[in-house]
């Protein structure tokens, strides 16, 4: 049987050319030929000849493995600073010829030569391009060996390399975007792909970094320390402790009266809908400055509505946490009432029927039926309103300028003591956003309750 | 005995469009049909009844007592609707104890009633599914089951075979059945589809634009049909233009005896297709016509035949086909009873 | 009052200052290439589960698992268990381009673990973690009592709920003493962990079977504080970590106790509902070359594989890939050969 023989002959071949060559170069003072890993390399040989030889091994994976040992033990041993190195080295080379037998084996000849090229160019980036590289291109050529099998993973693979190599110091910033990026554009359906919508979308995706740069940078680039230390300073929590707590007293004031709005401008017609609905936009059009100091015109301490109010309970905006606020519903108010206006408006009012037909009073019917089921959209558009409530700058600045909230003493800071101080601050601030931002969308995500919509059952 | 639902001179409009005056009785434990062309108001009315639109005039008597004036809440209607509404965000079981929620029933006979109807509408393998992962005939059946763990005394069902396969309707079918047999509701069942009202309803209504057309047993509606809407909405495609003589209907030159005599003139006569047949040679005969249209419509063939001024259509049976040859002349027939006289258009009453 | 707490710490802390030899070893490979040492020996050990002869396999795991350990005390200290690998991979990741060899150093250990996941499945939960060992050892003291809890479907235990409280309590008191005699730092997020442990096996301890699947994933959560943790350069031990602490670690010695009296509890409690790395891994091996095929047709429902999964990941043939952790147990116990492991290169 000739394949019988193969499996008999190549292995006995290398096998005996490797113990010869080591018999040799050992005797020429090449090696030393009592050293344990190249006698174990020998042994290993030894040990795939006869798993070969008894067909528990597939043949081209043997000999390439075979070879590859039979060349560390007699060269590489002799290159390797010291037999580790040797041996992790052999290991991770050991590993690249299997994944790159099996990839000749079992897939295209596209993909052999993406996975070859890439080895080269990796030798080429790391060996010949940077100083002392030589860990990284083990580090890397493990990374190649699990995903140049398929060209998506490939291609994160090589995001990763060149974020990594050539656009250093700003390492994690393009491996982020570009993740971002190819991910987007790896899941477009197949059926809706089209040159021009993709061209759009990486054009805009671009601008879209473009825009968000600054954010990145500043956050990537700020020391953790800082970030600390200034969440340790006192006035800096209260700063963002005051942010919190009247963003969220705002959001819950917004909810209580824009929720219930937004089901019946979604439930009701009725002439001026339209004009209303125009109107509740108004916040978002009017500059925000505007709007602070026409919050201020009828709320101020000595205006008529503001006078009355702090006549009659003591209560005064300017300057206030309840200025504050104010001014915060004013500018969140929209954003509320959209999102929870079209969140209800994708639920069915046949449901709301059904559940009347079965005992529910138009109440029982809003809370058991309407609102589970907008809740998804109703607290993401109340999470928007906070992100924005707490963002407000320009007409909190107006109404109520001290106590500071974070995005004023932002600014006060960067006043006083300008850029390079503020940065630390800004970063916080960001950070803290966005861990808010992000625990209440996980909340949200988490939370069974909320969200079980269209159930998937299991 | 009161009728268990009275539906007097109800009136409602929507928008541009109004429904009514409707008037409808049935007796307790009655299966009523309501048939009609899509569009016609049927739906609107299982809505007025139910509550969930507003009456303009007219009363809804159940149970002898008023109930148009009350929230649709308190009104002891239930009411399946053509997709089942049924809640997405709530599992079979949670959607089925929706109603019972609001009944001031203990945790016990509750959960008993629950059980109990989740095994009786078999749909006890899916009480732990959410509606988005059901099958059509599984919805319905849903739906129903949630409308009927109420109990209500009234069930009001928007086209509960629509978007069923055949194995659907089967089983929705025998469903109904037993909630006739062994509940004793009252329900009302609307429907575009003829044989599917007959299959369950001992009455029907039939309704066109807004109005009960005609409302009486399913037998003498399809054959006595009271006017030339109704006649053509049941499948009877030979409705021509006639004059009345005593016990005689002429049109044109063809006469056809009636077997009664009609109270008006003028009007039109109702063939019903599938009573006319093809009379062997030599046999006696009412009119011959000319095949000039052959079509297999399943269980039936449906041929056309021109007689001179008029077009009959008629449903043979399948075995002939053989010896139905296009352009060839064949001798027709059928039973005086056949034949029935509607009044001219326009002209109100009689109705049954 | 301070004396029996006061003595046991005494102990303790002498008991771990004694035990040098883990820091000679180290001292012994300072220097040296150690992160080249970690590759050749991970490669090997997650290659070994699929040329281990199938007769013995279970034998060979519990080999390779011991083996593990070993290496992971003695060479990956620079892994500080799970939570560190994560921190640690980022920290390597930022030398890239500076100190290479740092970076190797630091990376190497995740970056192995994920590329052989990647390639030859999430054997490394199975065969090599020490963390994942050491609760299998721990649960095979108490493996009859759990399985017939399992097969019970986690029954509600007055007994259950009360050991559960004594640990919870015993375990309480002990951070409370901790926190009144040294200065902690405020940010060791084991502390927190353990005491999520804690509230887990209360929580357990009434209604498992329903709310197994959806407390595992906390797992996300756990990585994502991690790597939040990370990025924001804080400090954090995870358990067995004490083993290779240079100082006596007060917060991961009591991680360890408490996941080792959770594991006996529950087999493997930490990797089913806490393990921050078991996310990175089922996500490397969701689309590995190497899977467990099982078909489910010739499955004659006899329960063997469910007993025997240690991460409740397999149910009548039908294997969860987001939980196993690529023991074989199953693939061994099977009667009737339902599961088969392949290769498929094509795998997408
Ligand atoms: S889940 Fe985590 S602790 Fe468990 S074996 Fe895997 S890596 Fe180790
Ligand atoms: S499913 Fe099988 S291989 Fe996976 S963890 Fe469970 S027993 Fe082990």
């Amino acid at each position: 049987m000739p394949r019988s023989s193969a499996r008999t002959v190549i292995p006995l071949f290398i096998l005996a050319a490797h113990a010869a060559l080591h018999a040799m170069l050992g005797i020429g003072g090449w090696l030393r030929p009592f050293e344990l890993l190249s006698l174990l390399l020998l042994g290993a040989n030894l040990v795939i000849a006869l798993c070969l030889w008894k067909g528990s091994w597939d043949l081209p994976s043997g000999t390439c493995t075979m070879l590859l040992i039979a060349g560390h033990g007699l060269i590489g041993q002799r290159l390797a600073p010291d037999s580790l190195t040797s041996g992790a080295m052999l290991t991770v080379n050991i590993l690249i010829v299997y994944v790159g037998v099996k990839i000749y084996e079992h897939l295209s000849r596209l993909h052999f030569a993406a996975f070859a090229g890439s080895y080269l160019i990796l030798f080429y980036i790391f060996l010949t391009r940077m100083q002392n590289a030589e860990a990284l291109f083990l580090l890397f050529l493990m990374g190649l060996a699990a995903t140049a099998r398929d060209f998506k993973l490939l291609t994160y693979f090589w995001a990763i390399v060149l974020s990594f190599t050539a656009c250093q110091p700003y390492a994690w910033e393009t491996t982020f975007s570009s993740f971002l990026i190819l991910t987007a554009l790896f899941s477009i359906r197949d059926s809706n792909w089209n040159p021009a919508s993709v061209i759009f979308l990486v054009g805009g995706m671009a601008l879209l970094l473009f825009v968000l740069l600054p954010v990145i940078v500043l956050m990537a680039g700020e020391d953790p320390r800082n970030v600390v230390a200034m969440l340790k300073s006192e006035s800096v929590r209260d700063a963002l402790r005051l942010t919190a707590v009247t963003a969220t007293i705002s959001t819950v004031i917004l909810a209580a009266f824009c929720v219930p709005l937004a089901y019946a401008l979604s439930r009701l017609d009725f002439k001026g809908k339209s004009l209303l609905l125009a109107l509740a936009d108004l916040p978002i059009i009017v500059p925000q400055s505007a709007a602070g100091l026409a919050i201020l015109k009828v709320f101020g301490k000595q205006q008529y509505l503001g006078g009355i109010i702090f006549d009659a309970f003591g209560i005064r905006f300017d300057g206030s946490v309840f200025g504050i606020c104010l001014a915060q519903i004013f500018v969140a108010m929209p954003f509320i009432l959209k999102g929870s206006l079209a969140a209800f408006e994708s639920v069915p009012v046949a449901l709301e029927g059904a559940a009347r037909t079965l005992g529910a009073s138009s109440f029982s019917a809003f809370k058991r039926v309407a609102l589970p089921l907008a809740m998804k959209g109703v607290v993401a558009a109340a999470i928007l309103a906070w992100a924005r409530a707490a963002g407000e700058f320009g007409a909190v600045l107006f109404v109520a300028p001290y106590p500071e909230t974070a995005p004023i003493a932002v600014y006060n800071l960067f006043n006083s003591v300008g850029l390079v101080q503020t940065a630390p601050l800004v970063t916080t601030i960001l950070l803290f956003s966005l861990a808010m931002f992000l625990a209440l969308q996980i909340l949200v995500k988490l939370a069974p309750g909320l969200t079980r919509r269209e159930g998937s059952g299991a | 005995m009161t009728p268990h639902l009275h539906i007097g001179g109800v009136e409602a409009s929507f928008g541009s469009f109004k429904v009514g005056p409707v008037r409808i009785e049935t007796e307790r434990g009655e299966y009523l049909a309501l048939l009609g062309p899509t569009g016609c108001g049927k739906t609107s009315l299982l809505k007025c009844i139910a509550g969930l639109k507003i009456i303009t005039a007219g009363s809804i008597r159940l149970a002898g007592q008023e109930i148009s004036g009350l929230p649709p809440e308190r009104r002891g209607v239930g009411l399946v609707a053509q997709t089942g509404d049924l809640f997405p965000h709530r599992n079979v079981r949670e959607n089925l104890d929706f109603g019972l929620h609001y009944t001031r029933l203990n945790r016990t006979t509750r959960q008993a009633r629950l059980e109990k109807h989740l095994v009786m509408f078999r749909i006890a393998p899916l009480a732990h599914r959410y509606p988005a992962g059901l099958s059509g005939g599984e919805t319905k059946r849903v739906a129903l089951a949630r409308a009927m763990v109420l109990e209500p005394s009234l069930l009001l069902l928007d086209e509960p075979f629509g978007m069923l396969d055949h194995n659907g309707r089967l089983e929705m079918a025998e469903l109904l059945r037993m909630i006739l047999r062994e509940l004793g509701t009252t329900v009302i069942h609307v429907t575009h589809d003829r044989h599917e009202a007959w299959s369950l309803a001992r009455r029907c209504a039939i309704m066109n634009q807004g109005r009960i057309v005609q409302c009486g047993q399913v037998a003498d509606v399809f054959r006595r049909p009271a006017d030339v809407f109704t006649a053509q909405f049941l499948g009877c495609e030979n409705v021509f233009e006639a004059s009345f003589t005593e016990q005689t209907a002429r049109c044109g030159e063809a006469r056809f005896a009636l077997g009664y005599k009609p109270p008006f003139r003028s009007g039109f006569v109702a063939i019903r297709p599938e009573r006319i047949a093809v009379a062997a040679h030599g046999q006696p005969h009412l009119i011959s016509g000319r095949l000039i249209e052959l079509q297999d419509a399943g269980d039936n063939l449906k041929a056309c035949f021109d007689c001179g001024a008029l077009k009959l259509t008629a449903r043979l049976p399948l075995e002939l086909a053989p010896r139905l040859t296009l352009n060839a002349c064949f001798n027709l027939t059928w039973l005086a009873d056949a034949v029935h006289a509607i009044k001219p258009q326009g002209d109100e009453g009689a109705n049954s | 009052m301070n004396g029996l707490p006061d003595r046991m710490e005494e102990f303790l802390a002498g008991f771990f200052g004694n035990i040098k030899f883990v820091e000679k070893a180290l001292l012994g490979l300072e220097g040296s290439y150690v992160e080249l040492l970690t590759i050749l020996s991970l490669g090997l050990l997650a290659v070994l589960p699929t040329i281990v002869p199938e007769r013995r396999r279970q034998t060979w795991r519990r080999l390779n698992q011991i083996f593990g350990i070993v290496i992971f005390i003695y060479v990956v200290f620079t892994c500080l268990g799970v939570f560190g690998m994560v921190r640690n991979f980022f920290r390597g990741m930022n030398e890239i381009g500076r100190e290479n060899i740092i970076a190797l150093y630091y990376c190497s250990v995740p970056v192995t673990i994920l590329v052989t996941s990647m390639l030859f499945g999430p054997a490394f939960c199975g065969w090599i973690c020490p963390t994942g060992a050491l609760q299998e050892f721990a649960g095979m003291l108490t493996r009859k009592w759990t399985l017939r809890r399992k097969l019970r479907g986690y029954p509600f235990g007055w007994g259950f709920l009360l050991t559960a409280g004594l640990v919870g309590v015993v375990f309480l008191l002990w951070v409370w003493r901790l926190a009144v005699t040294r200065t902690f730092f405020v940010e060791d997020s084991t502390i927190y962990w353990s005491e999520v442990l804690v509230l887990l096996l209360f929580i357990l301890a009434f209604r498992m079977r329903e709310w197994d699947l959806k407390l595992r994933r906390i797992r996300i959560l756990s990585f994502w504080i991690i790597v939040l943790g990370a990025l924001a350069g804080i400090r954090i031990t995870s358990p067995v970590h004490l083993g290779f602490a240079k100082v006596y670690d007060p917060a991961s010695l009591l991680s360890t106790v408490v996941v080792v009296v959770g594991a006996l509890t529950i087999p493997n409690v930490w990797c089913r509902y806490l393990c921050p790395w078991r996310c990175a891994i089922s996500w490397a091996a969701r689309k590995s070359v190497r899977f467990i095929e099982s078909d489910v047709s010739k499955c004659t429902k006899c329960g063997k594989c469910f007993e025997g999964c240690n991460v409740d990941a397999v149910k009548d043939g039908k294997i969860n890939t987001e939980e196993c952790h690529f023991c074989m147990k199953c693939v061994d116990a099977c009667p009737t050969n339902v599961f088969t492991i392949k290769d498929d290169w094509r795998r997408k």
